[in-house]
């Protein structure tokens, strides 16, 4: 037996065992449950209405009742922050959504169709991928208005050049397997082979790479909420939040930024983790 | 004083239920300048055994037994001394040569490196030496094939350059795992020929781990039958086909579809082979054996010294097959 | 004589400048065996893939059960009257089952696809994995949980399961054990004896082709330099390719001769 076959072995017995996560991997998804838990009731959980401003209390510190203070407004921020989990997970989550089946629909018929097809869609893969994301996003909201559906529009045209262009890789080996060859030969329709056999067999690596995608939709989401071009205020926002607080945090209050701030790095870095480690876990890179 | 000698030697290899292991107490013994085959079907342990011996392990396996090369205790060799013992005293060639060799680096690269950092020659020494061994290994216009990338190459000559890169420092021993299993039979035949002659020409003793029993017969001296991480069978290889004992080594002698006439069943083992990760009791090769007795499921056979070789079968005196 | 299963005439594949397969001319009778011999390059696994439709042919003309397959399928109804008349059984038993599928649904699904009403389905998968001799039990087993020999056993299952009329094994026992091997030859001969399917080989195994095959050709570089009837092929090999292959099999008494090829 040759050391790449024990390493077979102790690599697919370790498939899908959630054991293998490790420390930070568990801490990982934690915190992702509990941001989860939040952004599902945070509503339900906030002691006192976010939006209820009260300016005697603007940019006061921690006191009893409001372990984190107010903001500018004198709105409870414990509340504002709870509250503006939501917002902050709805958007990269169509994001993540709408860039994931659009990549993976695209990576599938550059490997499937191979040829000029693929050079084709590569070549798109390409260019787009060396526009960023943001300067899009700021084209898009001058022509059509700030807004979240505009951000989310905007870096679902960034991100899916990039994810599928990762896809198309796997998905070329995929397609090579014998298995594929086999069911041609067998008849079977490119419709069944693709979507019923290589698709589910790319799902792990789909998973992690959106998952990891989560993290930095998080962070270019609040980014873009942070220059106004996203969420818009009055609502609760984590993006909104950090660029709320900029002035305060000049005049020696930094709460609000801090809070929101490291809420949204928190999270992304929890989604960074956790992908990567599922990635190890399954297998793909 | 042998040039090798290992007693006792077992592995284990971390798996997911904690340790595995894949050697159970590997015993043999090689002279200088002669050529030893290691034979078995997967899971026996044979690659193993001879990665052990090069000191090339999985990460986290542990070992017992002794491996001792001119009386040396190889696994209590400093990192520093064993990267010489690797170096200069013993070499490996793969199965996959393109494995082994860095892609994006030119073969001559390859070959003068390794002497420049190992052995401390000059580069210009190195390259002289270098164009040497490609010739000798039957390699035309070797100082273009030092320019060539690995990519470049077929998968026979890039064999050649990697038997090339062992003659460089001229080993006492060449281990050899598989080195033309990837190979068109041609191909096969032409560098096994050369590692022959090489061999023979400098005396240097070699370890062949293969599959193939006629192929393990032609270029060496004795060979070890192995299964399940242990050694089943030793015997001469000029012997093999008239007195080899144990049932596994005859089975898989009669396995083999025949060249020369055509049978209309083969006759083959029952079963697959174990590996070396499986519990047994007794004989490992007991549940696929045409002769096991109760006494072959329960107790692990002695190894019987008969003749020149050795055979670990409790039937090893019962006139199983007709021996001359 | 009776009408050729498969005829093969003047088949060529060329890719950029090269010429993969020259000129290549054979035909399979119904139940008969042909080995396909060669060395990497010499188009073997070519002529396979053309014959099944994963290459398009340059030039030439393939025909099977008398209809003219020489361009891969268009269309659902011809793919599946082909997948009927003609299958192949890949070398690696690792990558040619679909990991994520237990033997029976692969069975079933190949099944439901030919045509086989739900209901016959069933009985039908069961009959095929004791035609390869495999156990009931398998069909609820993912093809992880099987041995490289019990793979190739369900890839030569799946292979079966359209009652196609000839069988292309593209080194089929390449890959696998000796003695594992030697167990899936003899089950191949049981099969054809069974079912009378005919078999292509395409080995580099002159031991497998004379065990499995009637008749033979052997190729390099493309183009068939030898052909004839097995036993006498390789019993006595008129071209110097042919032979340098025979001299080259280790054996009894063998020694490895730097040979005339590089």
């Amino acid at each position: 037996m040759s050391v790449a076959q024990v390493a077979t072995i102790v690599r697919t017995r370790r498939r899908s065992r959630l054991s293998h996560l490790g420390v930070i991997g568990w801490l990982a998804l934690a915190v992702i449950v509990v941001f989860m838990f939040v952004a599902a009731f945070g509503e339900a959980l906030a002691p006192y209405d976010p939006n209820a401003i009260d300016i005697a209390y603007s940019n006061v510190g921690p006191i009893p009742g409001h372990p984190l203070g107010f903001d500018e407004l004198g709105r409870d921020l414990l509340s504002r922050l709870l509250v503006g989990a939501r917002s902050s997970f709805v958007g990269p989550l169509a994001l993540v959504a709408l860039s994931t089946v659009a990549g993976t629909t695209l990576a599938l018929i550059a490997a499937w169709r191979r040829g000029w097809t693929d050079a084709t869609l590569s070549a798109g893969f390409d260019i787009a991928f060396a526009f960023p994301g943001i300067l899009l996003a700021i084209l898009l909201a001058t022509l059509f208005g700030a807004g979240m559906a505009v951000a989310v529009i905007a870096l679902t045209l960034a991100y899916t050049p990039a994810l599928g262009r990762l896809l198309r890789a796997t998905a070329l080996r995929e397609t090579g397997m014998e298995y594929v060859k086999a069911f041609r030969v067998m008849g079977y329709s490119d419709f069944r082979i693709v979507v019923r056999h290589v698709l589910p067999n790319l799902m792990p690596f789909i998973i992690a790479q959106a998952i990891v995608m989560f993290g930095y939709a998080t962070l270019d989401l609040g980014g873009l909420s942070f220059l106004g071009l996203g969420v818009q205020p009055p609502t609760a926002d984590w993006g909104v939040m950090v660029a709320a607080g900029a002035p305060a945090l000049l005049q020696g209050y930094p709460m609000q930024t801090l809070a929101a701030g490291t809420c949204l790095v928190l999270a992304a870095v929890a989604f960074g983790v956790l992908g990567d480690r599922l990635a190890r876990m399954w297998g793909v890179e | 004083m042998s040039l090798l000698e290992v007693e006792g030697l077992t592995l284990d290899v971390p798996v997911d239920s904690g340790n595995g292991r894949i050697l159970h107490g590997v015993d043999l013994t090689v002279e200088a300048g002669s050529a030893m085959g290691i034979v078995g079907e997967s899971g026996s342990g044979k690659s193993m055994t001879v990665r052990t011996v090069a000191a090339l392990l999985p990460p986290g396996a542990t070992t017992s037994g002794t491996v001792s090369f001119e009386g040396e205790q190889v696994t209590g060799m400093s990192s520093d001394r064993l990267r010489r013992y690797r170096s200069s005293q013993v070499a490996m060639i793969f199965q996959d040569p393109r494995a082994a060799i860095n892609p994006v680096r030119k073969v001559g690269n390859f070959l003068i490196e390794n002497a420049v950092t190992n052995l401390g020659w000059s580069r210009s020494r190195a390259r002289e030496k270098a164009i040497e061994v490609l010739r000798e290994v039957g390699i035309n216009d070797p100082e273009r094939r030092l320019d060539a990338f690995p990519s470049e190459l077929s998968g026979g000559l890039l064999q050649r350059v990697m038997i090339a890169s062992t003659l460089l420092y001229e080993p006492q021993l060449l281990l050899a795992d598989e080195p033309t299993t990837a190979l068109d039979v041609t191909t096969q035949s032409a560098v096994m020929a050369l590692i022959d002659r090489l061999r023979r020409e400098r005396g240097m003793a070699m370890v062949f781990v293969t599959h193939d029993l006629e192929l393990a017969a032609a270029v060496c001296d004795t060979i070890l039958v192995m299964y399940a991480g242990r050694i089943v069978e030793k015997v001469p290889a000029s012997e093999l086909h008239e007195r080899s004992r144990h049932p596994y080594t005859r089975a898989l002698l009669d396995a083999r579809p025949r060249l020369d006439g055509r049978e209309s069943r083969l006759r083959a083992i029952p079963g697959q082979p174990l590996s070396g990760l499986e519990d047994v009791t007794g004989c490992a090769f007991a549940a696929r054996c045409p002769f096991a007795l109760d006494i072959c499921r329960t107790d692990d056979p002695p190894v019987v010294v008969v003749d020149d070789g050795e055979v670990r079968c409790h039937r090893v005196h019962d006139q199983l097959w007709e021996v001359s | 004589m009776t009408e050729p299963l498969i005829v093969a005439r003047n088949l060529r594949k060329e890719y950029d400048d090269l010429v993969a397969v020259d000129d290549v001319s054979f035909e399979v009778a119904p139940g008969g065996s042909l080995g396909i011999v060669g060395e990497s390059g010499s188009g073997k696994t070519t002529v396979a893939k053309m014959l099944v439709g994963l290459e398009r042919p340059t030039a030439g003309r393939i025909e099977i059960a008398g209809t003219d397959c020489s361009v891969p399928a268009r269309g659902w109804r011809e793919r599946s009257r082909r997948a009927r008349s003609l299958q192949i059984v890949f070398q690696d038993p690792y990558s040619s089952l679909d990991p994520r599928q237990s033997v029976g649904d692969a069975l079933r699904e190949v099944l439901v696809v030919a045509g086989l009403g739900r209901d016959r389905t069933e009985a039908r998968a069961r009959e095929l994995v004791d035609l390869v001799g495999m156990p009931e039990r398998v069909l609820g087993s993912r093809p992880s949980a099987l041995s490289g020999g019990q793979r190739q056993r369900v890839a030569i299952a799946r292979a079966l399961a359209t009652e196609p009329r000839c069988v292309i094994l593209d080194e089929s026992v390449a890959a696998l054990d000796v003695s594992i091997q030697a167990q899936i030859l003899n089950l191949l001969a049981d099969i054809r004896e069974r079912t009378g399917v005919a078999y292509i080989l395409v080995s580099h195994d002159l031991a497998v082709v004379r065990h499995v095959t009637d008749d033979v050709i052997v190729m390099r570089n493309g183009a068939i330099v030898e052909r004839g009837e097995t036993g006498t092929v390789l019993d006595d090999p008129q071209h110097p390719y042919t032979q340098l292959l025979r001299e080259s099999v280790p054996r009894p008494g063998w020694v490895p001769s730097a040979g005339a090829t590089r």
